[in-house]
């Protein structure tokens, strides 16, 4: 269990509940945002760029993290979920010409459904057999979208989608789209964070420790179940409709099976059950890759004649490495890390 | 200020935060390319590819190529104006974000990019706009019509897919069906991608039709498949005499392998044994990669070729790029047509850069201009390798060779001749 803040006192359930308990905190997270919000001003477009990629996969990862970190339902559809919220997103603007703020909305529905429909084999089995029911959203959604559904989405011809604007400002570059994905990013990450604390949030943990003891005491399994599913592809809807508007075009191959166990492995990386979890590894695993790739792009700047083969082999080798490395060492994820490191400050000068 | 009333203060500031964030959206300035006006220390060709992907043994070719070749350029070119030129790449792994994030990277490097290299549909339809937009000139291999048209800033490496396949049914009927007495019967057999379906479209079935070419047969295999004997019998039983695939690499191999398990391969060209059946591919398929890949079973493979191959020794250009790639011990891996390619549509475009310093001084050496170039380029032979011609509302080239593999080389069975014009219908004039 967390320590709390030292000479911190409730004196009411409010008190009792709150997040941020102590004035230092509530400044450093208005700090903490007002540098995020306006890192157009000041940060270059790549990093941006990786901002932006950061705060869609944090919005997938947030999803499924609700769905198997906080009750236990294994998911390795995500990226299909995505799809299916990019698509709906993609052909509402570029064919029906609705405005991306209208499309969202019903991207992030149209998801949820879906995720429901491939969520409701959870009543009957569990574990990998579950992941296997889901696996199955992951071949049957981009070949619904690639082959039956050509006509609409373009297959695999791939659907030129329109830029988000706001009265006549388009949304094109990497600072301008930031400015849409990570606020948007930023209140799912605080609607995570208060689902889980929530009745339905208790009711997904009773599910998540104990499916029967929590029937026992009058939750209703299988509704909660399917509940998570379309919170989390909600989620994955939000995430895949930011993604068309940032990608610009739309082919089923952005949304593979292993971008869905990357997302697990950063739900894993991160930490299982916790939001700040998600965060974490969704920025350690995403800056890790950056990195790898302008590590090995100076070294084959370096060593010219081996060019190709660094940048083929050793890019994946590093991220490989220190992701084993990683579990190896840490293997309840960052968050846990992150909280030793808070009840060390806390209880300083003490050892932890 | 008490507990509550401080509360209140930071949500109201949180709320102002997000608003804000859409206002600074709306004002965000975009970059800018710096303004040059002295004569630069280099110049830099950006690039970027699937490296550790399934495109990796094309990319890696390509990247090796341009390594050689820039050297080359270089000592024996002289350089754009004497400038020295380098490369810049970034491995994409095939994924279209990290195309995206390279290409955001390569906008903010310095030299500002005038040119860049791209070699898949996918990515260069994502980027399709936003090169219009940065006015940066780019030249793909992956070259869909979705990334080409309406024309803007994308120029194609080779003609386009349904330009190829339109040449090679004209090869068939003017040659194999006169020489045969068949009628030829075409049977389509592609990755299930993109770049593989960018043949099935009206267009091409209107043209079969129209030259008298008979589509029996469509279907498709994965990128990552490497069996196709189902497709197989299916061509079989649909009497087809020709199949065609619209891959690279390790594609044509699994065509190839799975006509030998059935007992339909056929070697020789005009041999017209029922149940036998002849391989044709693209310009990426009749490519040495897919020849190494498949070894014996790649014999009497056809296929429109708009670039020179390996085997063409008395070729300007292959004769510097086997010096080059002897001088740097590359294998066979390496000697494939995206070595050629790359060093050949590299050594276009530092043509066309070096044509606007000459003309307009190096302070309007820009996409625009280099762009403009490129329109003029007509029957542009780059070291004899290819013959590039680029229209205002044609921003592919437009003549191939028809090629074969024979004794695992590929040469050329026909001169160049003009590609059928099968662009989407609503970008004809």
């Amino acid at each position: 269990m967390a320590l709390r803040p030292c000479g911190t006192y409730d004196q009411s359930y409010a008190q009792d509940m709150a997040i941020l308990r102590t004035r230092l905190q509530w400044i450093l997270l208005i700090v903490g945002l007002v540098i995020l919000f306006t890192a157009p001003l000041y940060l270059p477009g790549r990093w941006l760029n990786l901002m932006n990629l950061i705060g869609i996969s944090l919005i997938a990862v947030l999803g499924l993290n609700i769905l198997t970190g906080y009750c236990g339902q294994i998911s390795l559809g995500q990226a299909a979920f995505m799809a299916v919220g990019a698509y709906t997103s993609g052909v509402l603007t570029a064919k029906l010409g609705w405005s991306f703020w209208a499309a969202l909305p019903c991207a992030a529905l149209s998801a949820g459904i879906v995720g429901v429909i491939f969520g409701l084999p959870s009543l009957r089995v569990k574990g990998f057999y579950l992941a296997m029911a889901t696996l199955a959203a992951q071949f049957i959604i981009p070949a619904l979208i690639a082959h039956p559904l050509e006509g609409i989405t373009h297959g695999v011809r791939s659907l030129i989608v329109p830029v988000p604007k706001i009265g006549g400002v388009a949304f094109t570059s990497p600072a301008q789209i930031y400015c849409i994905i990570i606020p948007i990013a930023v209140l799912m990450t605080f609607f995570a964070k208060n689902i889980v604390r929530t009745g339905v949030g208790r009711a997904f943990i009773a599910i998540r420790d104990n499916e029967l003891a929590a029937e026992v005491q009058g939750v209703n399994v299988f509704a909660y179940k399917l509940l998570a599913f379309f919170i989390c592809s909600v989620y994955a809807g939000i995430a895949g409709s930011l993604w068309a508007h940032w990608m610009r075009a739309l082919n089923p191959d952005h949304f593979s099976l292993i971008d869905s166990i990357w997302y697990v492995g950063m739900m894993i990386v991160g930490g299982l059950g916790s939001t700040a979890g998600a965060v974490f590894g969704v920025a350690f695993l995403r800056i890790l890759d950056e990195a790898t790739k302008v590590f090995v792009m100076w070294l084959s700047s370096v060593f010219i004649a081996w060019g190709a083969f660094l940048q083929a082999a050793f890019g994946p080798i590093v991220y490989g490495l220190v992701i084993v490395l990683f579990i190896i060492f840490e293997p309840r994820g960052l968050a846990h890390r992150w909280e030793i490191f808070k009840i060390s400050y806390r209880i300083r000068p003490f050892a932890y | 200020m008490n507990k509550n009333k401080f509360k209140s203060v930071c949500l109201a500031v949180l709320a102002i935060l997000l608003a804000t964030a859409l206002a600074i959206g709306c004002a965000a300035p975009k970059a800018q390319p710096t303004a040059k006006s002295a004569k630069p220390d280099k110049v830099v060709l950006y690039h970027f590819g699937d490296l550790s992907g399934p495109y990796a043994p094309i990319t890696a070719a390509i990247v090796a190529g341009l390594n050689d070749f820039l050297e080359w350029y270089n000592t024996e070119g002289g350089g754009v104006d004497g400038v020295p030129v380098e490369q810049a790449f970034r491995d994409t792994g095939g994924k279209v974000d990290a195309a995206i994030a390279a290409y955001t990277a390569f906008r903010e490097a310095k030299p500002y990019p005038i040119v860049e290299l791209l070699y898949q549909s996918a990515e260069s339809e994502a980027l399709r706009d936003r090169f219009i937009e940065d006015k940066i000139v780019s030249f793909t291999a992956g070259a869909s019509p979705t990334c080409i048209y309406p024309p803007g800033y994308q120029f194609a490496m080779s003609p386009a897919y349904t330009d190829q396949i339109g040449a090679f049914m004209d090869w068939l009927v003017n040659d194999w069906a006169k020489k045969t007495g068949q009628k030829p019967r075409l049977a389509i057999l592609t990755w299930d991608s993109t770049f593989g379906r960018a043949i099935m479209v009206p267009e091409v079935d209107d043209y079969a039709k129209k030259v008298g070419v008979d589509i029996v047969y469509k279907g498709t295999y994965g990128v990552r498949e490497v069996d196709a004997t189902t497709q197989m019998t299916g061509i079989k039983a649909s009497g087809a005499n020709w199949v065609y695939d619209n891959t690279a690499a390790f594609g044509p191999k699994v065509v190839h392998q799975s006509a030998e398990a059935l007992g339909m391969l056929n070697k020789n060209t005009y041999d017209t044994t029922p149940g036998k059946i002849h391989r044709a591919s693209c310009v990426w398929g009749v490519d040495e990669s897919s020849v190494n890949l498949s070894g014996e079973l790649a014999e009497g493979m056809v296929g429109p070729r708009s670039w020179a191959s390996w085997a063409m020794t008395d070729v300007e250009g292959v004769k510097i790029l086997t010096a080059q790639a002897d001088k740097h011990n590359r294998g066979d891996f390496e000697r494939v047509a995206g070595y050629l390619v790359a060093s050949g549509v590299a050594y276009t475009v530092l043509d066309c850069m070096n044509r606007v310093v000459k003309e307009l001084g190096w302070e309007k050496l820009n996409g625009e201009n280099v762009r403009a170039e490129a329109l003029k380029l007509r029957d542009y032979s780059p070291l004899g390798m290819s013959r590039l011609t680029y229209m205002p509302d044609k921003l592919e080239p437009t003549q191939t060779r028809i090629c074969q593999v024979k004794d695992g080389k590929i040469l050329a069975i026909t001169d160049w001749v003009t590609c059928p014009d099968l662009r989407p219908y609503q970008y004809r004039k």
